[in-house]
């Protein structure tokens, strides 16, 4: 794709150059001035980017698979449960192809069983794609986080305060009640401020509280209805399950498994 | 700029061959929640090749991006709200770089104001990232919309389908409810049977209601408070900022609101044409080409004459200010 998106470039800019060479207005002592006929500007729209990636998407995707993707539906091996976070895009990190990660994203890679969103995503995933795999996967450097660490904004709170707050209440548990060492040791650094500001990305409490949410996330999964209806009915055994709990560092795009998976009773 | 590309590929093949990956080891499972824990052997799966060997060429393909990325935050131009389906993952449909899309992924991209999920990620794009559009993309041959087209399973409730059917259901009331003549023959065609299948995809009574629900999302994220709120803060011309996530606060920008859809087909992106922005601002027009004109034509009989952008913005602004807060 490095090579397609600089081809691209030189010929853009050639095309530029051609059409910047109208036609000579005078020559002067052997020098031709050349004049545009008319402006040829660039018209750039904040749009340009998705239209270009989307052409290029076309061009280098094999037309093929997206026609039996259409026909025969999609076989996703993955359900993926991810942030919203705009760094971290699963078709993206993974350089999957399309048909790979049925995914769920939401602040914080969050599940939880009075959320209907990410419950019947998780259902569709389990129960009519039959995937093989849940990933969680949470990511270092995460807002809603970080938001959990830091000190709620001032009261009264407008609506777009208020929903994220309540959105990310249960991580604000999370980060109360860990028993981590890191998270404790932020805690404790943390007590009596006022004002605690947002993490930074390196603080060793972070990070743990980051793959704590993961985890506290496959939990919520493991134990949901939905799971564990699937892991003890027929479905579940002739479709088995894992769920498994990464975290992903937006610093340099590695993936690390916290070693936290979960399968059906008793499957090989 | 190649060969050093090339050099770097190597150079991160070698080192992350040396360190093995954590993710490509073969683990054991343990299983949560018993009393006793048991170690079961995992089957090796291809599955994970693919994305582990997709992982390493993305960490080698801009690695100071991601650098930079991390230090400076987050500042995405667009949010998307799209299908979960794993043919529209929007970082590849759009082969966009990291930092582009704020996204939220659930089934048939829906937007309804009673769920915090969807909120929430509204919320936090419109106030803390500040992002400039807010694109709502659904696709031709959504599950989501199909299954809410086709019956209801009968005796085999779950707590999976159940879960579906009560997420999807807005889309069945939509199906009740639009005057679009193309659903309109869907629903006369499947009324009374109790048998109805998923629709083929290109069946135009489910194109159709694939666009229907696009543009009802958009209309929902326009009515949302967040929205409401943030155009009254423009309107108000205040110095009333926007926290960003960096920390820094700005004066609050124009918020676009968009209507696409994607054909899963052949990876086209056509834009429904619903745009809505802050009252009185010209919207930025989208590249891709408007949907296929026999649809528009079909319910261009039954909807208002096209109006140009300043008449539109004024025809909403009128019904919006009932929802601006009484002090307005």
């Amino acid at each position: 794709m490095l090579r397609l998106s600089s081809a691209l470039f030189l010929l853009w800019a050639s095309t530029l150059v051609l059409l910047s060479s109208a036609r000579p207005l005078s020559q002067l002592g052997g020098v031709k001035i050349f004049v545009r006929d008319e402006a040829t500007t660039y018209d750039a729209s904040d749009f340009d980017v998705l239209f270009q990636g989307n052409q290029d998407f076309r061009d280098d995707v094999d037309p093929q698979l997206l026609k039996d993707l259409a026909e025969h539906g999609q076989e996703p091996p993955f359900l993926f449960i991810g942030c919203s976070d705009s760094r971290v895009s699963e078709g993206t990190v993974f350089n999957a192809e399309p048909g790979t990660l049925f995914t769920q994203r939401n602040i914080a890679n969050r599940f939880s069983r009075e959320d209907l969103n990410a419950r019947s995503a998780v259902a569709y995933g389990v129960e009519d794609l039959h995937v093989k795999h849940i990933i969680v996967m949470g990511h270092y450097g995460c807002g809603g986080v970080a938001a959990s660490v830091a000190s709620p904004p001032a009261q009264p709170w407008d609506e777009a305060t208020a929903a994220v707050q309540q959105w990310i209440a249960p991580i604000r548990t999370v980060y109360q009640s860990s028993e981590r060492e890191e998270v404790v040791a932020l805690r404790n650094a943390n007590q009596g401020q006022t004002n605690v500001p947002a993490p930074k990305l390196h603080d060793p409490g972070f990070r743990a509280l980051v793959e704590e949410n993961v985890k506290n996330t496959v939990q919520a999964l493991a134990t949901d209805t939905i799971v564990v209806e699937s892991y003890l009915n027929a479905t579940g055994k002739s479709h088995p399950f894992y769920i498994h709990g990464w975290v992903y560092d937006i610093e340099n795009g590695q993936v690390k498994d916290l070693g936290v998976s979960v399968g059906p009773p008793g499957h090989h | 700029m190649v060969a050093l590309g090339f050099k770097l590929l190597f150079a991160l093949a070698a080192l992350s061959s040396a360190f093995a990956h954590p993710i490509r080891e073969a683990r054991d499972i343990r299983i949560v929640g018993r009393s006793t824990s048991a170690v079961v052997r995992r089957q090796e799966g291809s599955e994970f090749a693919a994305i582990v060997e997709g992982n390493n060429a993305f960490r080698a393909s801009d690695p100071a991006l991601l650098q930079k990325l991390a230090d400076e935050g987050q500042e995405p131009p667009f949010m998307f709200l799209g299908c979960s389906d794993s043919r529209v993952s929007e970082g590849t449909v759009f082969g966009a770089k990291p930092g582009t899309f704020f996204t939220q992924r659930n089934i048939a991209n829906q937007y309804q104001p009673t769920d915090p999920n969807s909120q929430s990620v509204l919320a936090y794009a419109v106030s803390e990232l500040g992002v400039k559009h807010i694109i709502v993309m659904g696709h031709y041959g959504c599950g989501g919309v199909a299954a809410s087209i086709a019956s209801p399973p009968g005796s085999n409730v779950d707590a999976a389908n159940s879960a579906v059917q009560a997420w999807i259901n807005p889309i069945r009331e939509l199906l009740q409810q639009s005057s679009r003549p193309e659903i309109v023959a869907l629903r006369e065609s499947i009324k009374g049977s109790t048998t109805v299948e998923e629709p083929d995809i290109k069946d135009p009574g489910f194109r159709a209601l694939v666009e229907e629900n696009v543009k009802v999302g958009v209309g929902r994220i326009a009515q949302d408070s967040v929205i409401v709120n943030h155009y009254a803060l423009l309107a108000a011309n205040s110095t009333g900022t926007v926290e960003r996530r960096s920390g820094e606060g700005g004066p609050a920008g124009d918020v676009f609101i968009h209507g696409w859809v994607y054909d899963i087909e052949n990876g086209e992106v056509r834009d429904l044409g619903v745009s809505v922005g802050p009252p009185g601002k010209a919207i930025p027009a989208a590249p891709f080409a408007a949907v296929a004109s026999a649809a528009e034509k079909a319910s261009a009989a039954h909807q208002a004459p096209a109006q140009n952008v300043e008449v539109r913005c004024a025809e909403m602004c009128k019904s919006k200010r009932n929802f601006l807060p009484q002090d307005h």
